[in-house]
């Protein structure tokens, strides 16, 4: 028979083992991608970061689609920003708790909606809705893609922000309320500052789904590889990187191939920034919490 | 200033007004307080004087914190609480339905068990109540005054711009003192200031509390029956959320009429 | 109720309907005329007027001219609107739109009737504080309406044109003719094998992790190097997770097959974050006491971990897992290029066969509108996967919400 010891020291390291498997999971996903956008990158090399995409004449520039992700993704914050934090406000501090009780399940529900509903919906009824009001070439554009990716991170921001608010310590907010300050110059003057880190990861991760959202913009967006003239035209039709991927995987086949890769290895290390810096703040806000005391 | 105040408290809110003795300045009249059912508060009667410190003891759970808080309606902050009876401040109910909750707090200031500075710098720390309540004054002066009042200036007046979160307790408490005083209030409530703190820094804020007792009225909430009798000038006995027993701090603890009280004082508690 | 109030009051009301004017025009895209929106400005710069005046005469004092000044603004941007052109073509600025004066009308009602209503609690409140907080209250109430608007508008919408297409035939024929006619059968149970598979092999991966972070690790690189990679997991484009899917999965362990085992293996690290943070959540909501008593009663750290630490937290994982299956359930992206084909996969019969799925289906569905009759089955589709995805997600929630005064 094992010593309950040995046993104890067998159990801690296959525990261990199992947990290296998400640092080996995304090792082997930067790898793969690499092995397979290779040959882009040997045989294009920086052609790979112009604007003209032409696969007839072999050019492969995927810088429409790059600008095309950061400008909707630019544009979705520009509207769930200033929702977003209002209503995590109402959330976190206003709302009673037999309607918080209600309301944070439900704006977590809008989060679980399948991203292919939204891309659904958005070209069937925003996209025709956009048309009918402004006449443009045609259901597609930014400004659709624009309007369900700011719906789309409208919840992630809400349910972020609201904790980030919710972790500031009550008794800092008493100190306030007890110096003679309204609820709502409490909420301006010492909850949104303490939180202000929190607050901030939430939008970045709200910018890293829109960035990295693909059904509903790849129905929406156009799929057309030419950057918006001019550069600020949200009634003009594009492409994200995602979409670019989504759309061109099935239908490519050859050094196409390669190229969606390399793109996948460009949207990959974007998001993943953007993850480590959201998480970074999130560790400073609890640092600067429980260091008091 | 004061007086423009009560005049816009008479005129915007026309509170209920009962003039209170010479020299008294709040009057708790027959108070209780529920959390949801159970009740925390039983008909407490007490009257706090002018320029004195009156403290508040008891054993834990006795509904001493929970008393002072209400004297500057800070358990409005709980959503389940539910009260009755009168607290009159210089003669007004703060408990009229038409009082204003935010001017009570800024007539009546409170520092906290645990010391709770922002996580601002230190001068900004003291200047937040000014500027809540749209005071017109000089940031410099009223930083300079608050920390001096608070005894802590000699300490910190080199680094104003550091995060007041890398004091130590003792002086984050003391800075949490001088930003009560800066919003020039009447009385100041103190809910076990010195629990949190080692023997050295609590010694330093009982002279404080000795010196603000020139200006102000202060209430203090201990567990500490010595702190008790060192501070206070009047002191109330609470028991299961019932005043017991409130006199002269001296006649409290060297001649207590009731027997709890006797027994709590002289340690056979329970 | 003194008449300065009652201004107020005549001012919040006013305004409000003005907004609710011009929602009402940009909804349902109902023209306004000029004299519509301009008449009821005026009136509202009147009213503005009325309370600015009104409050300097009780009170001379430079705050209370505000109403007076503002009601000014509202004026002069009623005449400027007389220049706004019937149609503002874009297309001189090679920009291929056109925008009509009526939409610049709606707005300026809705925005000037909700910065109106915003502003009339002041003179309410005599200029003071409080009067700057219900405003600003007041906004935040409009913002948490308008946050939770679309996910009213999307979810009637799906239920009311989805309703009528799901019969038991839809749900129990065959696809015919690449979804025009038949059902979604097959689909049903794509969806239903590939996360029954996904949860399987999720399970022990997630909770593991979990375990480890929560009961065994202490600070150190390795641990960081952990945390880290689940957090940009958790965070990786589900697009992403299809490409890496594909040129694993597809291409060297299954040889070039889509199958169902690779969309479930690619559903499966989707969602390992998921499952590895709430589980650990859960782990540590467990008090640290109970593990000090059970380990002072000579335990061993696994005996303690298995006998006292899971047993309570075993709602928050199974909530986690569920939740994860929820994002799983719905996500197209991973799935498109490693499990499902665009028709004819037919219902499973082997895990290294292709399947169909719902959301796979949705998209086919959507790129035949237009061409063939299948918007109905399309809306059918999209409340079947609303009903599979929210159901899952409701009944998660409502677990959690009631284990959560556990401690």
């Amino acid at each position: 028979m094992i010593s309950r010891k040995l046993k104890d020291k067998m159990v801690h390291y296959t525990f261990f083992g199992i947990a290296t498997f998400s640092v080996l999971i995304i090792s082997f996903i930067f790898i793969f991608l690499f092995v397979k956008a290779y040959p882009a990158i040997d045989t294009i090399g920086t052609e790979l970061l112009s604007k003209e995409w032409n696969i007839s004449r072999n050019q492969f520039g995927i810088l429409p689609a790059i600008y095309g992700s950061v400008f909707v993704a630019i544009g979705a914050l520009l509207v769930a920003v200033p929702l977003g934090l209002g209503a995590s406000i109402y959330l976190s501090e206003i709302a009673p708790n037999r309607i918080r009780m209600i309301l944070k399940p439900l704006i977590e529900l809008l989060a679980g909606i399948p991203s292919i509903v939204y891309g659904f919906i958005g070209a069937i009824l925003l996209g025709r809705f956009l048309y009918d009001t402004f006449g443009m070439r045609g259901p597609n554009s930014f400004l659709a893609a624009i309007l369900i990716l700011g719906i789309m991170a409208l919840p992630i921001i809400v349910s972020m922000s609201d904790d980030a608010m919710k972790a500031v310590p009550k008794d800092l907010k008493d100190a306030s309320l007890a110096l003679g300050a309204t609820k709502w110059q409490t909420i301006r003057k010492v909850t949104i500052p303490a939180a202000i880190s929190g607050i901030t990861s939430a939008v970045i991760m709200g910018m890293g789904r829109a960035i990295g959202e693909t059904m509903a913009v790849m129905l929406i967006i156009g799929s057309v590889m030419r950057m918006p003239v001019p550069f600020f035209n949200v009634f003009d039709t594009g492409n994200t990187l995602t979409a670019l991927i989504a759309v061109q995987m099935g239908e490519s086949h050859g050094i196409i191939i390669n190229v969606l890769f390399a793109a996948g290895i460009m949207l990959f290390t974007i998001v993943a920034v953007m993850s480590i810096i959201s998480d970074i703040l999130q560790v400073r806000t609890m640092e600067i919490f429980e260091g008091r005391r | 200033m004061i007086k423009k105040i009560l005049e816009i408290l008479k005129e915007d809110c026309e509170c209920a007004y009962k003039g209170l003795p010479k020299g008294m300045k709040m009057r708790v009249d027959d108070f209780d307080l529920w959390y949801g059912k159970t009740q925390a508060i039983t008909s407490v009667n007490m009257n706090i004087q002018k320029n004195k410190v009156t403290a508040i003891i008891g054993p834990s759970g006795c509904g001493k914190s929970t008393l002072i808080r209400s004297f500057n309606r800070m358990n409005d902050t709980i959503p389940t609480v539910r009260t009755e009876g009168h607290v009159w401040l210089d003669g007004y109910d703060i408990y009229d339905d038409t009082a204003d909750c935010v001017e009570i707090r800024r007539k009546v200031g409170m520092v906290f068990q645990k010391p709770n500075p922002f996580p601002f710098s230190i001068a900004n720390n003291i200047y937040y109540g000014c500027q809540v309540n749209g005071m017109d004054v000089a940031k410099d002066e009223v930083v300079e005054r608050c920390l001096k009042q608070a005894a802590i200036w000699e300490e910190v007046k080199d680094r104003l711009s550091e995060n007041a979160l890398s004091l130590s307790g003792g002086q984050q408490q003391r800075l949490c003192i001088a930003r009560a005083l800066a919003i020039e209030p009447e009385v100041i409530l103190m809910d076990e200031p010195c629990s949190a703190l080692d023997p050295i820094a609590t010694a330093k804020i009982e002279d404080l509390i000795n010196e603000l007792k020139k200006d102000y009225t202060v209430v203090i909430v201990t567990h500490n029956m010595q702190q008790a009798a060192r501070v206070s000038d009047y002191t109330a006995y609470m028991y299961l959320g019932e005043l017991i027993e409130f006199g002269k701090t001296k006649q409290i603890f060297e001649n207590p009429r009731e027997e709890s009280t006797e027994k709590y004082i002289t340690g056979r508690f329970g | 109720m003194s008449i300065r109030k009652l201004l107020a009051i005549w001012i919040f009301f006013v305004s409000i309907v003005i907004s609710l004017i011009g929602f009402h025009s940009l909804a349902v895209q109902s023209e306004i005329e000029y004299w519509t929106m301009a008449g009821s400005l005026i009136l509202l710069s009147i009213s503005g007027h009325a309370c600015g005046i009104h409050n300097y005469s009780t009170k001379k004092d430079g705050k209370n001219l505000f109403m007076l000044i503002y009601g000014s603004v509202i004026l002069t941007i009623a005449a400027l609107s007389f220049y706004i052109p019937d149609v503002l073509d874009l297309r001189p600025w090679e920009i291929y739109a056109r925008i009509p004066d009526h939409f610049f009308f709606a707005l300026i009602m809705l925005f000037v009737g909700i910065f109106t209503s915003y502003l009339s609690f002041r003179p309410y409140h005599n200029y003071n504080k409080e009067g700057a907080q219900s405003g600003a209250l007041y906004v935040l109430h409009v913002t948490i309406l308008l946050t939770l608007l679309p996910l009213f508008i999307i979810i009637f919408n799906i239920i009311f044109r989805g309703a009528g297409g799901i019969t038991y035939e839809f749900l129990t024929e065959d696809i015919v003719s690449m979804g025009e006619q038949g059902g979604v059968y097959p689909a049903i149970l794509g969806t239903l094998a590939m996360i029954a598979l996904t949860a399987i092999i999720v399970l022990p991966l997630g909770v593991g992790t979990a375990i480890y972070l929560a009961e065994y690790a202490r600070k150190g690189l390795a641990v960081r190097l952990i945390r880290t990679a689940v957090n940009i997991l958790q965070g990786t484009p589900s697009i992403v997770h299809g490409l890496f899917g594909y040129a694993f999965f597809v291409l060297i362990v299954f040889n070039g097959q889509k199958c169902l085992l690779a969309g479930a293996l690619t559903l499966a690290i989707l969602t390992l974050p998921i499952v590895t943070r709430s589980a650990e959540e859960a782990l540590n909501a467990v008090p640290g006491d109970l593990r000090d008593a059970s380990l002072a009663l000579g335990a061993t750290k696994w005996q303690t971990i298995r006998k006292v630490v899971i047993p309570p937290s075993l709602p928050g994982i199974l909530t986690g897992t569920v939740l994860g299956l929820g994002r799983a359930a719905g996500e197209t992206a991973p799935i498109m290029f490693t499990a499902v084909y665009f028709s004819g996969a037919g219902t499973p019969r082997s895990l290294l066969r292709p399947v169909q799925a719902l959301p796979y289906h949705l998209l086919s569905l959507y790129r035949l509108v237009g061409y063939r009759d299948v918007e109905n089955q399309a809306w059918a589709t999209a409340l079947l996967l609303l009903i599979i995805v929210l159901g899952i997600n409701i009944s998660a929630i409502i677990v959690r919400e009631k284990y959560r005064q556990r401690f």
